[in-house]
């Protein structure tokens, strides 16, 4: 893993327009998610709360040096986010689908324990991870705003944030692009 | 939508959206004048966003609230009918509550408030489906299921008997200090209420200390029985814990490793679990060492570690998690201590028979475990009893066995080994437990002990001699041929043990029927019978098993009137040796049974059925796989016997016992499901018999490839069910598919074979294509008649059909030729009916 210092650069210039910079951030995104929810899921602290902001938030707190950065850079870093946890969980999705394919699959090996989606949902966020890749190739920002409200689990704000537009944008956007999807679906 | 259209479908959606829905035809009609593709656009996507307006508004991965939070506000509030009083516990699946129920007379029940995530509405359907079953459990040491239902909030809740100051069954020896022998009585009583549950078709799928409860009085009740199932009937109790990650952990010690491989959960997985259970009440120890490793390092440690014997595991020193998750540390001491003992002499009343019966139990095969609970609690009894038990340490082959496994020796070869080298175990475990009966002097035992040494090491080189050929580079040829090379080796390596040569014949034979070597198995049928008529006397068991099995092959090779004869000439050797009641002769009765059924003499077939049926029964039980086996059997002959609602009832009971016993996906369960489809079609129920022939196709997609017999069978009856439909054409192209797979797997003189090409030339004919359906008939009569005889029915249905033919056809003289064949026929068939008369 990457040190903060580098990763917390690399965020200013994915905020500063250098898209190579998003490139290289995204794995280290990806993987200190998908460790994150491992970590969380398979520790039995009692009583204890998991959800996709309280993840994206700690991943922020950990992988960045909050000294160096502004809200803009936060706003950019939960935008990563969103794209990473939509791949970690259609990934997990796609393999429980074929878990559940195979029979007499150990499903015991599965990965992360993001297991609490149940089947039903598994077959959603699959269907539903494609119906959005046809989302973008008609409107690019409809889609990343679902990304980061669904899979992100962003409010109306830091989406706005996050994508460089209004609150009031994203949620018009948000209200057509769900309401396209759900006919889609 | 394209690109370019977007924008404008943003604005003109949202628009109306925050319209009321009475304004909304006048807004659209002003914003798409001369736009119709918008306003349809924009329409549709109205009637969607009205329909579900929250859609995607939960974020993906959103984990329940802490139960914490909650819990306190439950106190004093109630839940349908009842009034919560206070928490009591936290299981895995929820909270468990004290409460009572005040509206008939305040008695304290057990509510279990199912989390939240876990779906309600099919646990809810489950439970209805189910709650007829679970009723019926009513032993005295199981905790009723009383009532079910569904909070406000939309929680599934159960409400079960309620324990008085239960503690876990480990928990109270250990506070008690009971020694052995009282631990054992109590596990026994846990055996018989689950053994019972087992013969009204429940399986626990979670048993463990704490679902086994002690009152006060000291009285044993089982409680979460049929549960785990109510909440998820494909998941174990383990894959539920790792998939509901916010549950807390429950402890995978118990499931069996057909569990955490996802597999069918059947009896013999609770079996598994009592295991464990005795394990952990002899020992203090729990078998594997699982507390934080990670989940699939636990999964490979059950499925492939042997778990430490008992009487070595007492001698350990460990930190142990109890059930309430606190650690101590147990010593050989405290352990000894805790059942009034010392170490030494703890270690040395383990040792043995109460290891073998633990293991025994434990078995990562759930064919090599006890074959009930009851069994392994007779195993227990006998132990107490001074009886020798029927446990035995895993012998040099079975290990044999598990060499090869992890050597990875070419696939298909491997299982050979495997099969003749297990067949080879439970042979001899059989036959030391038919010698060890009978030991009632210890001079008989020693010399027992010496002869099982000699055979153990003949067996020993035997299997070397196979791993030679099993090796690809030592000896040229198909698997089959080295295969049959090997056994003929072997087998003359051993003339001067006649004894052990008769058992390995025999073992190969099983394996040539599984391979479907059928001639192979004659010439091997008869040289068995022939070493075992120089070998032993007239009377001994071992000729009429010979005799047993020599009807089979015969059978197989579809010699029907010879097999007839052989399995009654067994049948009289069995009854003679052994008497009428002995079990051999049930296996006997069953095959008799399916002869007689395929010839069309279905009073014999079910009189054969009924006595095998009983004999099992009193020797197995309901719910061994040989009993229903014999009741399957019996079934079979109902369907032209019985009304066809009788034959249904018969075949569903059938089918209950076989998935709760074998596993709802084993081949048998696919076997029953076609003759329920059989049925259904008789009846005319098109939906059912569908339905039903869907299932079954989807079990052997799983096991079989594409032209195994009986997935020949299945198909054979789906083109049945399309030309009851009158949908000839899907009819004709699986009657086409089905004669060539029989063609490719059973040859083209077959009496099935010529079924098939019955069934399509029927099909043609009734279509007018008489030319093309002509050969095919002519074909089937040719080997019906040669293998069944001329007045057999399944002849006579081929001589019909070909009159059909030839009348359709218009061919005067096949015509009459035909029709003299078939009175002729009908003369044969009532002579034979004389004969049997006679």
């Amino acid at each position: 893993m990457a040190s903060q210092e580098h990763i917390t650069q690399l965020l200013i210039d994915v905020s500063d327009g250098a898209p190579q910079a998003l490139e290289r951030l995204m794995p280290h995104v990806y993987e200190e998610l998908q460790q994150l929810a491992h970590h969380h899921l398979k520790d039995e602290r009692p009583g204890h709360t998991l959800n996709t902001t309280a993840l994206v938030h700690e991943a922020y707190l950990k992988l960045v040096d909050q000294t160096r950065v502004q809200w803009q850079n936060r706003a950019h870093f939960f935008g990563v986010a969103s794209m990473a946890m939509r791949r970690i969980l259609v990934n997990y999705a796609r393999r429980r689908k074929r878990a559940k394919r195979g029979g007499g699959a150990p499903r015991l090996s599965l990965d992360a324990g993001l297991n609490v989606m149940s089947d039903v949902r598994a077959e959603e966020i699959v269907a539903l991870d494609e119906a959005l890749t046809r989302l973008a190739g008609i409107n690019e920002r409809a889609a990343r705003v679902v990304e980061c409200r669904f899979f992100g689990g962003l409010t109306i704000e830091e989406t706005g944030e996050a994508l460089g537009v209004s609150p009031m944008t994203v949620k018009r956007d948000w209200r057509l692009a769900k309401t396209w999807l759900r006919r889609e679906m | 939508m394209t690109p370019d259209r977007w924008p404008h479908v943003l604005e003109v959606f949202n628009a109306a959206v925050e319209r009321p829905a009475a304004e909304r035809g006048a807004f659209l009609d002003e914003a798409c004048t001369a736009d119709a593709d918008l306003r349809r656009e924009v329409e549709s996507l109205l009637a969607t966003y009205d329909d579900d307006p929250d859609f995607l508004e939960d974020p993906a991965a959103r984990v329940p609230e802490p139960e914490v939070v909650e819990d306190a506000s439950l106190d004093g509030h109630r839940i349908g009918p009842y009034k919560i009083l206070r928490r009591i516990g936290e299981g895995g699946m929820g909270a468990v509550y004290l409460a009572v129920r005040e509206d008939q007379y305040r008695k304290h029940v057990a509510l279990k408030l199912v989390k939240r995530g876990m779906d309600s509405e099919p646990i809810l359907r489950r439970f209805r489906s189910e709650r007829q079953i679970l009723a019926l459990l009513d032993h005295p040491h199981i905790a009723r299921l009383l009532d079910g239902g569904i909070t406000d909030q939309g929680r599934p809740y159960f409400v079960m008997e309620y324990v008085e100051d239960g503690i876990p069954l480990d928990a109270y020896c250990d506070q008690r200090k009971l020694p052995i022998a009282e631990r054992l009585a109590l596990f026994q009583t846990v055996c018989a209420a689950v053994h019972f549950a087992h013969q009204n078709l429940v399986v626990h799928r979670d048993l463990k200390p704490s679902n086994i409860l002690v009152s006060k009085e000291g009285r044993v009740k089982l409680v979460d029985f049929g549960v785990a199932k109510l909440l998820d009937p494909d998941l174990s109790p383990i894959t539920l814990a790792l998939t509901q990650p916010e549950v807390r952990l429950m402890t995978p010690e118990y499931a069996s490793p057909e569990q955490v491989k996802g597999e069918a959960i059947t009896t013999a997985s609770d079996v598994y679990a009592l295991g464990v259970l005795l394990y952990q009440l002899l020992t203090g120890h729990r078998p594997y060492r699982l507390k934080g490793r990670a989940t699939d390092e636990i999964a490979r440690v059950i499925c492939e570690e042997d778990p430490e014997r008992p009487s070595t595991a007492v001698g350990r020193t460990e930190e142990v998690y109890d059930s309430e998750g606190a650690t101590r540390t147990l010593t050989p001491q405290a352990v000894s201590e805790a059942r009034q003992t010392q170490p030494d002499r703890l270690r040395r009343s383990l040792s043995g028979d109460l290891d073998n019966i633990v293991l025994k139990a434990m078995q990562k095969e759930p064919q090599r475990r006890y074959a009930s609970a009851e069994a392994l609690t007779e195993d227990v009894q006998r132990y107490l009893t001074g009886l020798p038990v029927l446990a035995r340490p895993d012998a040099t082959w079975y290990r044999a066995k598990k060499f090869i496994r992890r050597n990875q020796v070419t696939v298909g070869m491997a299982a050979v080994v495997f099969l003749l080298v297990l067949g080879f175990g439970v042979v001899m475990a059989v036959q030391t437990a038919r010698i060890a009966q009978q030991a009632h002097a210890l001079e008989r035992e020693r010399d027992r002990v010496q002869h099982e040494a000699e055979k153990t090491a003949q067996v020993k080189t035997l299997v070397s001699d196979l791993f030679k050929v099993v090796d690809p580079n030592a000896v040229q040829g198909s698997p089959v041929e080295r295969l049959e090379a090997a056994s003929q080796r072997v087998i003359q390596d051993l003339e001067d043990q006649p004894e052990l040569q008769a058992e390995l014949m025999d073992e190969v034979i099983t394996i040539y029927i599984n391979l479907g070597l059928y001639e192979a198995v004659l010439s091997m049928a008869e040289a068995s019978l022939a070493v075992r008529k120089a070998a032993f006397g007239p009377d001994d068991p071992a000729i009429a098993w010979g005799e047993h099995r020599l009807g089979e092959a015969l059978h197989l090779n579809s010699r029907f009137a010879e097999a007839e004869a052989q399995y009654q000439k067994a049948l009289a050797l069995q009854r003679a040796a052994l008497g009428d009641d002995h079990i051999d002769v049930a296996r006997t009765l069953v095959r008799l049974s399916r002869l007689y059924r395929g010839a069309g003499q279905l009073e014999e077939a079910e009189a054969c059925a009924v006595e095998a049926l009983a004999l099992r029964r009193a020797a197995y039980g309901d719910t061994h796989p040989a009993t229903i086996e014999a009741l399957y059997q019996f079934a079979d002959t109902q369907i032209s016997l019985a009304t066809p609602d009788a034959a249904d009832s018969l075949l569903r009971e059938v089918l209950a016992l076989q998935r709760t016993v074998l596993g709802g996906d084993h081949p048998d369960v696919a076997w029953t499901l076609v003759s329920l489809a059989r049925v259904a079609l008789q009846q005319q129920q098109y939906d059912a018999a569908e339905a039903f022939l869907q299932d079954a196709r989807a079990i052997y997609r799983e096991r079989y490839s594409d032209d195994h017999p009986d997935v020949s069978r299945t198909l054979s009856w789906v083109g049945r069910l399309h030309e009851a439909q009158q949908e000839l054409d899907q009819a004709e192209a699986i009657y086409r598919k089905t004669l060539d797979a029989r063609r490719r797997r059973l040859g083209n003189e077959h009496t099935v074979t010529a079924g098939s090409m019955l069934s399509l030339g029927e099909l043609l004919t009734k279509r007018g294509r008489y030319r093309e359906a002509e050969p095919l008939l002519r074909e089937a009569l040719f080997i019906r008649r040669a293998r069944r005889g001329l007045g057999h029915r399944s002849t006579l249905r081929a001589i019909d059909a070909l009159v059909t033919l030839y009348d359709g056809w218009g061919r005067s003289p096949q015509l009459a030729e035909h029709r003299r064949l078939q009175a002729a026929a009908h003369r044969a068939q009532e002579d034979a009916a004389d004969q049997t008369t006679e």
